[in-house]
Formats: structure tokens, C-alpha cells, sequence
């Protein structure tokens, strides 16, 4: 891991965050009460299975979330601004300017028929401040930052002459255009191959140290958050589970979530044992179970665990987890 | 260190190289080709009528009244002795203007209304669909003939009243297009880039879905040529003595069996014009589907 530059103020709080979809035939709650914090240049990984919500977490930061879904309580504080509360034209002004996201599809977030130099040249100097020759030296200094060969030439093609990882490293350019202070990445490498997945991560978290930003990385892949991040949240069912230090939840887990998770990681060293899923499947977000959450699936839950809230406790240094045992 | 004068670097074949590049249009896309002929060549003929016409297209002679195609008269001369030949060329700029405009309009509007209907949804989309649905409850054909009822008939009339009755298809393809291309992650990278909705729409969206309606608007000028060729043979559209196609095959009707060339000669000409905004059409849809986007 590069060497981590002491980290900077905080920049983002989200507050007891409730997104809810409400359908005619149910509410789903999607994000039910999360909370965390995020400091300048640190890396945050938000990491569960699908459907825990963490997707839709870092799309409430940006305020990307659609009827029928609501930000139903919570509070969002990015660099001192509610941004539940921005209207639409101050919204837009903190979108890609102090906020970048990175889509999920490489193959799909870039306009099939816009070459790459409209859409690099179109986030910048918006306000007029960039000459037509100064945004084109922009945009050939970003894609050599991303580690795009001959910039010159690939900002003459259209997306669908790049490959999957190539198309990822533009978008990254993109979101990078106008310096931002806080970068979403969702799932960023699932829809390329290993070998990629490797350079984008390297890549990116090799551009936040350099630039300075936040990064939340969303994610269902531990190995990928083992890697990249400093601090962990995991999601399981619309709410956090637990939440430390990356070190410290690969070696010191507290919540049987957690340790099912790590278990289910195939490993080298355990090549001959079985590997150890959690069993049962998420719970339904419409109808979600009394206590805590994950009590029908947890090996050691008791009568306790049935009812009541499940607040995130303090276990450790800047250590917390929703267990109210100490199963480890 | 970047030299800005590096970057002209020739691009792959875009659209331009490849509409100019002659033998790969001639082999790949031979509708486009024949189509964009026969289009062009009678938006020549439509331009230079005036010098076309070897007869004036409106004085009568009587002394030479249904004279069958000859040297003299290419295409025969009608009831009136008016010749055929000068008739038809004097007409094409009416119905190509016809065609054109009354596709122009309606393209227009519903390219407006579909945009803001499929990307706003909710109570936008309501409001104009349910308007849509007013309009697609009459037969298109009863619309038109009521609106030219009460209109009046004439040239102006015509287009306003095609304008009225077919502006809903063009709406409903764009709203239908924006309906997908808006689920579309380039669309949230555009928003998440703090673009304004008007931008999204107009330089995101309408980009990669106005082929749809542009191929739809080459074919409907063929429609309409031939819309108002029926309502020219209802009279309800430009009235006698102005040349129009079908204005003329109705008023030949009644000597189809002596003088066959009065009607049949027209028609041809309806047919050449819709066959080549057809196969214009046709060769334009091959040409978007494939332009830009092939792998």
C-alpha cells in the first residue's frame, strides 16, 4: 500500500441516513439509519452483498436518487453544505465540480455518439474561463493521467474503438476534470477483467493521493477493499454493521457478519478446507426482521437478538459493530 | 510540454467519409444511393420547373384536347388540351413542398413534446400522452378531412391540418426512445456532471435517438405526397387550375378508358417520388444503425 498522507478535515458526514422506496405494494427500505464520516484524502470503502444498500448510499451523497425513492430522513454534510437541501442549480455547481462519481459500466457511461474530446472538453471551462486550445491541453494532460496512449489520437474516437478498461480509465479522466474533492466510485471494476481491475484500482487510488481527494469505494469484493481502502463500513440490509479500519476488520472482527464474510473468502493458504458461505439469502428490504437483521442467518443468535434496536456500540479503538455479543 | 499542433491527427471514417466515399455507398447501401438519386433529381426538376415546361401548365387549347401521347405532347394533352408533360413537372415543387413541410412541422413538435415527455415522465408525460390519445382516437384520415372542412381547403390548409393529425407519432417514437436511452448510465455520468436538463437532453439524449424519427420523417414524406395526392383527388386539397398530382389523376378519372395517359402519368410520377424517399429511408435507417456504431 502507498504511504498514506495524514488525512485532512472531515468533508462529508451523512447523518442517520433513510432512503425508502416507496411502491404501492410496499416500502422498501433500501437505507435504514447509516451514518459515517469521511475525511479529506482518506479512502472509504462501503462493502456488503447486493442489496445492502450501498449502492444507493453513495447515490443519495450525490443526490441520484428517483421516485419512487426518497431520502426520507437523514442529513448529508458535504464541505459544510446540506446537500439535501441545495436546489437544482447549486446541486449541478457541486456535481462534477466537487463531486465525481464513476459509474458502474464502462460500456454504457460514455455517450456512444459524442467523440471522447467532446465529452473531456465539455466538463471544462464551463463558465467560459477555458480558451477552445487550452481545453483541448486539458484534456491530452488528463488522459496521459489516466495512462491513455496517444492522447492526441484517442480523442479523435468515438467510445466504441476503446475497450472496457480504457473506456474506465476516460471516465475516470472526466470525473477528474475539474478537480474534485470527493470521488463516488460504484463498483468500479466489476465489469472488467481482473488484470484491469488491478491498473483502474492502482490507478485510482494512485490519482487520490496525488490530487488529494476523498474516495468512496463501493464494492462487494473484500480483496478489492483489503487493497485500496483505509477505513471499512459494511452493509448488510440497509444498515451498517460495522464499521473500523480496514487492518482492523481483517484481523479482528467483531460482527458474525463481518466473520462470515471473511470466511467465505477462498484462500490459498486453506486450499484443502471447505469454503464456509453464510447461510439463508438477505432479507427481504419490505419486510425486515425484528432485533437485528441478521439473527435468522447468525450461528450465534439468541433469544436477545430478536427485538430491539441494534445501535452500532463502541468494541474497540474508533472500532464499532451492531453485535451485542463478543463472539470472537 | 503538450504541442497542440500534434493533435490533427486524421480520424477514422466518420458519417462524412463514408457518405463521400463512392464505392462503399454504391456496394454497402445501394437503397441510400438510389434513393438519394431519385430525391435529388427531382428536387432539381422541382427547382428549375419554370424552364422544364415546354407548354404553360394552365392555359387551355382547346384545339387539342385529349391528344394521346406524341412527338408533340410527350404525355398526351387532357380534356382542356393542356399538356400532360407540363402539368406534372409544373406540380413537383407543390408536392415536394407538400411532402417536406408537412413532415417538417410535424417533426418539429413531436420531437419537442416527446423530449419532455419521456425525460420529465410524471405529470409532463401525463398531461401529453393523454393529449396524444385525444388525437389518436379519430381515424387519421376523418381528422384531416374535418380539420380541412373547417380550415377550407388549399396548399396552407393541407399542411396545417397533416401537421395537427400526425405530430402524436412523432411524439410518441421520441418519448418512447428517451424512455430507454434515460435509464442509460451515460445519462446519470451526464448528471452526475452537473449538466442542466436542457443539455441532457439536447446534446446528450437527442443525439442517439433522432435516427429513429428521421428515418421515420424520409419515409412519411412519401406518405404525405401521397396523402395529399388523395385529398387533391377529393378536392379538398389545392384547388383547380393549380397542377397537383393527385388533383390531376382525379380530374383524368372520368376518361381512364379513352385517355388513359391524363391519370396514368401523374401517378407515375407519385410513385417515383414515394419510392425515392422510400428507399431514402431505407438507406438512411441502414446507414444510422450501423454509422458510429459499429464495433
Amino acid at each position: 500500500m502507498a504511504t498514506k498522507q495524514a488525512l485532512g478535515n472531515e468533508i462529508l458526514n451523512v447523518n442517520d441516513l433513510h432512503v425508502y422506496f416507496e411502491t404501492p405494494r410496499a416500502v422498501i427500505k433500501a437505507v435504514d439509519g447509516v451514518s459515517f464520516t469521511l475525511r479529506e484524502r482518506e479512502t472509504f470503502g462501503l462493502v456488503g452483498e447486493s442489496g445492502s444498500g450501498k449502492s444507493v448510499t453513495i447515490k443519495s451523497i450525490i443526490r441520484l436518487i428517483h421516485p419512487p425513492g426518497r431520502i426520507v430522513s437523514g442529513s448529508i454534510t458535504f464541505a459544510g453544505r446540506d446537500m439535501a437541501k441545495l436546489n437544482g442549480r447549486e446541486l449541478n455547481r457541486v456535481r462534477g465540480k466537487e463531486i465525481a462519481m464513476i459509474m458502474q459500466d464502462p460500456m454504457t457511461a460514455l455517450n456512444p455518439v459524442l467523440r471522447i474530446r467532446e465529452q473531456i472538453m465539455e466538463t471544462l471551462g464551463e463558465d467560459g474561463s477555458m480558451k477552445a486550445d487550452e481545453k483541448l491541453e486539458r484534456a491530452v494532460q488528463l488522459m496521459r493521467l489516466v495512462g491513455i496512449p496517444s492522447p492526441e489520437h484517442s480523442l479523435n474516437e468515438y467510445p466504441h474503438q476503446f475497450s472496457g478498461g480504457m473506456r474506465q480509465r476516460v471516465m475516470i479522466a472526466i470525473a477528474l476534470s475539474r478537480n474534485p474533492r470527493l470521488m463516488l466510485a460504484d463498483e468500479p471494476t466489476t465489469a472488467v477483467d481482473v488484470t484491469i481491475q488491478d491498473q483502474i484500482l492502482k490507478l485510482l487510488l494512485d490519482l487520490q493521493h496525488r490530487l488529494g481527494m476523498g474516495l468512496i469505494l463501493v464494492t462487494h469484493d473484500l480483496g478489492i477493499i483489503a487493497q485500496t481502502t483505509d477505513r471499512v463500513a459494511v452493509m448488510y440490509a440497509g444498515r451498517i454493521m460495522e464499521i473500523t479500519d480496514t487492518v482492523t476488520l481483517f484481523k479482528n472482527p467483531h460482527h458474525p457478519y463481518t466473520i462470515g464474510l471473511i470466511n467465505s473468502i477462498p484462500s490459498i493458504k486453506r486450499a484443502h478446507e471447505e469454503l464456509e458461505p453464510i447461510p439463508g439469502l438477505p432479507p427481504n428490504l419490505a419486510n425486515i426482521p425484528n432485533g437485528c437483521r441478521f439473527h435468522p442467518r447468525c450461528a450465534y443468535a439468541t433469544e436477545e437478538c430478536k427485538s430491539g434496536d441494534m445501535p452500532l456500540r463502541l468494541v474497540g479503538q474508533a472500532h464499532y459493530s451492531a453485535c451485542i455479543k463478543d463472539v470472537r | 510540454m503538450t504541442t497542440v499542433a500534434s493533435l490533427h491527427v486524421p480520424s477514422k471514417p466518420g458519417l462524412y467519409q463514408k457518405l463521400t466515399s463512392r464505392e462503399r455507398i454504391w456496394y454497402s447501401n445501394p437503397s441510400l444511393f438510389w434513393g438519394a438519386v431519385l430525391v435529388g433529381l427531382i428536387t432539381l426538376v422541382a427547382i428549375f420547373s419554370k424552364y422544364l415546361t415546354p407548354y404553360d401548365p394552365i392555359t387551355q387549347d382547346l384545339k387539342n384536347i385529349v391528344q394521346a401521347p406524341s412527338a408533340a405532347h410527350w404525355l398526351g394533352t387532357d380534356q382542356y388540351g393542356r399538356d400532360v408533360f407540363s402539368r406534372i413537372i409544373a406540380a413537383t415543387p407543390l408536392d415536394l413542398q407538400i411532402g417536406i413541410l408537412s413532415v417538417l412541422f410535424p417533426l418539429i413538435i413531436g420531437i419537442v413534446v416527446g423530449t419532455l415527455s419521456g425525460y420529465y415522465g410524471g405529470l409532463v408525460d401525463q398531461i401529453f400522452m393523454r393529449l396524444v390519445d385525444i388525437f389518436v382516437a379519430f381515424p387519421f384520415m376523418v381528422l384531416i378531412i374535418a380539420l380541412i372542412a373547417v380550415l377550407g381547403p388549399g396548399l396552407k390548409n393541407v399542411i396545417i391540418a397533416v401537421t395537427i393529425g400526425s405530430w402524436i407519432i412523432y411524439a410518441r417514437i421520441v418519448r418512447g426512445e428517451f424512455l430507454l436511452a434515460k435509464q442509460l448510465e451515460y445519462v446519470t455520468a451526464a448528471k452526475v456532471l452537473g449538466y442542466s436538463d436542457l443539455r441532457i437532453m439536447v446534446r446528450h439524449i437527442l443525439p442517439n435517438v433522432i435516427s429513429a424519427v428521421i428515418i421515420f420523417g424520409a419515409l412519411d414524406v412519401a406518405l404525405d405526397i401521397l396523402l395529399a395526392a388523395t385529398l387533391g383527388f377529393l378536392g379538398l386539397g389545392v384547388q383547380p387550375p393549380t397542377p397537383e398530382w393527385g388533383a390531376i389523376v382525379a380530374e383524368g378519372r372520368t376518361f381512364m378508358v379513352t385517355a388513359w395517359w391524363i391519370s396514368f402519368f401523374p401517378g407515375i410520377a407519385i410513385v417515383i417520388t414515394g419510392g425515392g424517399f422510400a428507399l431514402l429511408a431505407d438507406g438512411l435507417a441502414d446507414l444510422l444503425r450501423t454509422g458510429g456504431k459499429e464495433a
